[in-house]
């Protein structure tokens, strides 16, 4: 019951925690800055500490990804919000003195490794995926094609594309759409899988030119013959994928019920002069297709339709970009939480004006501006229908621009027994690749992790190795126990020329230093030194079962250890007799406590609490 | 004291660091990095540039188009002088774009910037851009293609 509780708060808050600018930490530096980051451990992700450097407003880490090194990248932002406030890490930095060309050699090797990184993950993937297309052509079922969900296959419902068609047909030949639908339709009949070539090697640095796989060549082929049918029979959008987010004409009432206003409304010659951008887009990607261009052709169409639609109603309408939640993400609101997604509201109606105003200030039509009105509004219409239907609303990570997928039943292009053979073949490949990918990119827990990778990514960054020139000194990935995050930092504190080390505190510190300014307020730490009467924090899931605090403890951290042991035992213990109830999960908490109790026997603090809840400081 | 304190700390660190999960993110931001996200997109006054010739654009890009520009310069300077094909890179610099939620990268001026910038890094000489055989696609994307492309690279 109490987890119940918890993970609904969790999903509330989640939609909460995006409006809210992340608090001013004062340790900003000017463009050019390098640092070294060390992340404080906790339970969860990283529960060794992390470490990762930060380029101006932008973070590299490497992270474990199903048994290798990737590289990941934030901005700042994010990462520091993140590690600093969700999980509540302490993050402390030292900033290395560099010239100029240094950092931008830096900067330059570790973006050259993460796209190339990057497209050798796509590749995996598209391996994978050809396992999954062949087994769809086995049973006959559909697949998922992206872009595709974005329309429905009915006749002769949207006159919009009209132009679009005309102008095609006008610039290759009457009747070209028809005979490219039917060139493509064969196409797809017989496009058989041949297994790719089988790559040798993988190199860290150099972009790689990977053939297109079987399931993206069929998910282009079908993407382009469902763009083509679709300005042929004139599709329409799905039903319910389009946000109405007001009036567009500046004569009319504000979108969002306040007082009207130029500057809040939409911009009619803004949105005809990109759908003229789109159009154009649209036909060149017919003229002239490239690999993996039927996904953004389909969202191009969309789009178009979308602003066609908008023009000619005089509503401002925008493709819903955020999946639906599922299900198990509709968890009832309770009062209070009502309160704060009403509050919630508001601050995204005004978000949603913000961008309105400025986006249509600008001269020329961006994508970006227009996607981030998509994604405005359909954070706006989730709030409002988690408050409309008494659940917790849910939003989802998009990755690249949005999907729109959907199913498409693709014809039989092979024999049964060819597809069982392919089948075995993809599987082959892709595992192949799989393994290829570990071997190249190893995860091992003293020799390759988190911090030996970052430590050979910034030494590879100068190919003469004289890294020692440029950042004071050499650090031998792992050597000197420096396979450990704050040992690491330790030594290029002390062999890097280091000119500035800095402590942003936790989410869960900065809150105590507001609460006890003075340092003395006994009341205020007696209240927060645990957490059954802690205002900041609130027990969560996956924190473990743990009663005391020990990050500022140190003498006492054995006692307190004990305390929480005999806690957390005491929680797996009722969590036997409420598992039917919670499938184990005050078990698992009740576990993960003891884990995380031992080594404060032993006076180390890991465990630390985090949050979910990100409402206003 | 102080190397006692390290000691032990190390000792177990070394120790639990066996049982647990290592440099791996944790869960909750897979459901909160689309918030953060927003966030950080909640002005778009950065966004675009107002100067009106490429030259002065290639400066005045924003932060976000600046790191998409790096992006695909750092690209082109990795494939220029590969086997990579006219009609591959397209599909490169799409990978790319769709890393900054760009689904149309022959529509951003940052693009061409990049290439020319990725050119000129390459050591390829301004006058045989258009001799490039993996450009060739590029070149016919957008009318000001090359126009952008030599600024980014003079710029």
């Amino acid at each position: 019951m109490i987890l119940t509780n918890r993970w609904r708060r969790l999903a509330t808050s989640l939609v909460l925690i995006g409006l809210i600018e992340p608090p001013a930490c004062g340790e900003e530096r000017p463009l050019g800055s390098l640092k070294f980051l060390y992340i404080d451990a906790n339970t969860g992700g990283s529960s060794g500490g992390h470490s990762a450097i930060k380029l101006d407003d932008t973070v590299y880490h490497f992270q474990n990804d199903e048994g290798y090194t990737r590289l990941a990248r934030e901005s700042w932002q994010r990462f520091r919000f993140i590690y600093n406030d969700v999980d509540n890490r302490n993050i402390h930095s030292a900033t290395i003195a560099l010239r100029t060309e240094d950092l931008q050699r830096i900067r330059d090797h570790l973006s050259l490794r993460f796209l190339t990184q990057n497209r050798q993950v796509d590749y995996l993937a598209a391996l994978q995926r050809d396992e999954v297309f062949l087994a769809a052509q086995e049973s006959g079922t559909p697949v998922d094609i992206a872009g595709v969900g974005f329309f429905s296959q009915r006749p002769h419902e949207a006159d919009t594309l009209e132009e679009i068609r005309v102008n095609i047909e006008q610039t290759h030949s009457p009747g070209f759409i028809h005979e490219e639908r039917q060139r493509l339709s064969r196409r797809l009949q017989n496009l058989a899988y041949i297994p790719p070539q089988k790559v040798a090697s993988l190199r860290l640095d150099l972009y790689p030119d990977y053939a297109p796989t079987y399931s993206e060549q069929v998910e282009d082929a079908y993407a382009h013959w469902f763009v083509l049918t679709a300005i042929d029979l004139g599709w329409p959008l799905q039903d319910g994928i389009l946000i109405d987010a007001g009036q567009l004409d500046s004569t009319s009432s504000d979108p969002l019920n306040s007082k009207p206003s130029q500057s809040t409304q939409p911009n009619r010659a803004w949105l005809m002069r990109y759908r003229e951008q789109l159009a154009e887009g649209i036909e060149r990607m017919i003229a002239q297709p490239y690999p993996g261009s039927g996904a953004p052709l389909l969202l191009s169409l969309a789009r178009h339709q979308a602003i066609s639609l908008s023009l000619a109603s005089g509503r401002f309408l925008l493709l819903d970009v955020l999946a639906s939640p599922s299900q198990k993400n509709r968890l009832p609101l309770e009062d209070e939480e009502r309160v704060l997604l009403r509050g919630l509201i508001g601050q995204l109606q005004k978000k949603l004006r913000t961008l309105i105003a400025e986006g249509f200030r600008r001269p020329e039509p961006d994508e970006s501006i227009y996607h981030r009105l998509e994604v405005a509004a359909a954070e706006l219409k989730e709030a409002e229908s988690g408050l409309a239907q008494g659940r917790a609303p849910h939003f989802i990570h998009l990755e690249g621009p949005p999907k729109g997928l959907g199913h498409a039943l693709l014809p039989r292009s092979m024999t049964a027994a060819s597809v069982r053979d392919a089948r075995k073949s993809a599987a082959g490949r892709s595992e192949q690749f799989l393994e290829l990918m570990q071997a190249t990119y190893q995860y091992q827990l003293i020799t390759h992790n988190c911090v030996t990778e970052l430590a050979r990514a910034v030494n590879s960054s100068f190919e003469t190795n004289d890294e020692t020139q440029a950042l004071g000194g050499h650090l031998a990935p792992g050597e000197d126990q420096g396979f450990i995050p704050f040992r690491f930092f330790e030594l290029v504190r002390q062999h890097y020329r280091a000119s500035g080390i800095e402590t942003l505190p936790s989410r869960r510190n900065r809150r105590l230093a507001e609460l006890n300014t003075d340092g003395g307020d006994w009341a205020v730490l007696t209240r927060e030194s645990n957490t059954l009467t802690s205002n900041i924090y609130r027990p969560r899931a996956g924190d473990s079962a743990f009663l005391m605090f020990t990050e500022h403890a140190f003498w006492s951290r054995p006692l307190l250890g004990a305390l929480n042991l005999g806690y957390a035992m005491a929680a797996s213990s009722v969590g036997l007799f409420t598992a039917p109830a919670d499938e184990g999960a005050l078990i698992r908490e009740g576990l993960f406590g003891v884990l995380f109790s031992i080594p404060e026997l032993g006076l180390w603090n890991i465990r630390k609490g985090s949050f979910s809840e990100m409402f206003p400081e | 004291m102080r190397n006692t304190r390290f000691h032990f700390r190390l000792t177990l660190t070394a120790t639990l660091i066996s049982l647990l999960q290592a440099c791996s993110f944790s869960d909750s931001s897979i459901s909160i990095s689309e918030s953060i996200g927003s966030s950080s997109e909640s002005s778009i006054s950065s966004l675009g540039s107002s100067a009106s010739s490429a030259s002065s654009e290639a400066a005045g890009l924003s932060k976000e188009k600046k790191a998409y520009r790096d992006d695909v310069a750092n690209l082109t300077y990795s494939v220029a002088g590969t086997s990579m094909t006219a009609g591959d890179f397209p599909n490169a610099l799409a990978r790319t774009a769709g890393q900054f939620k760009i689904s149309n990268w022959s529509q951003e001026k940052a693009t061409f910037f990049g290439i020319g910038k990725g050119l000129k890094r390459a050591g390829i000489a301004k006058e045989n851009i258009t001799r490039q055989p993996f450009l060739a696609n590029v070149l016919t994307a957008n009318k000001n293609a090359l126009s952008y492309i030599e600024s980014g690279y003079s710029h």
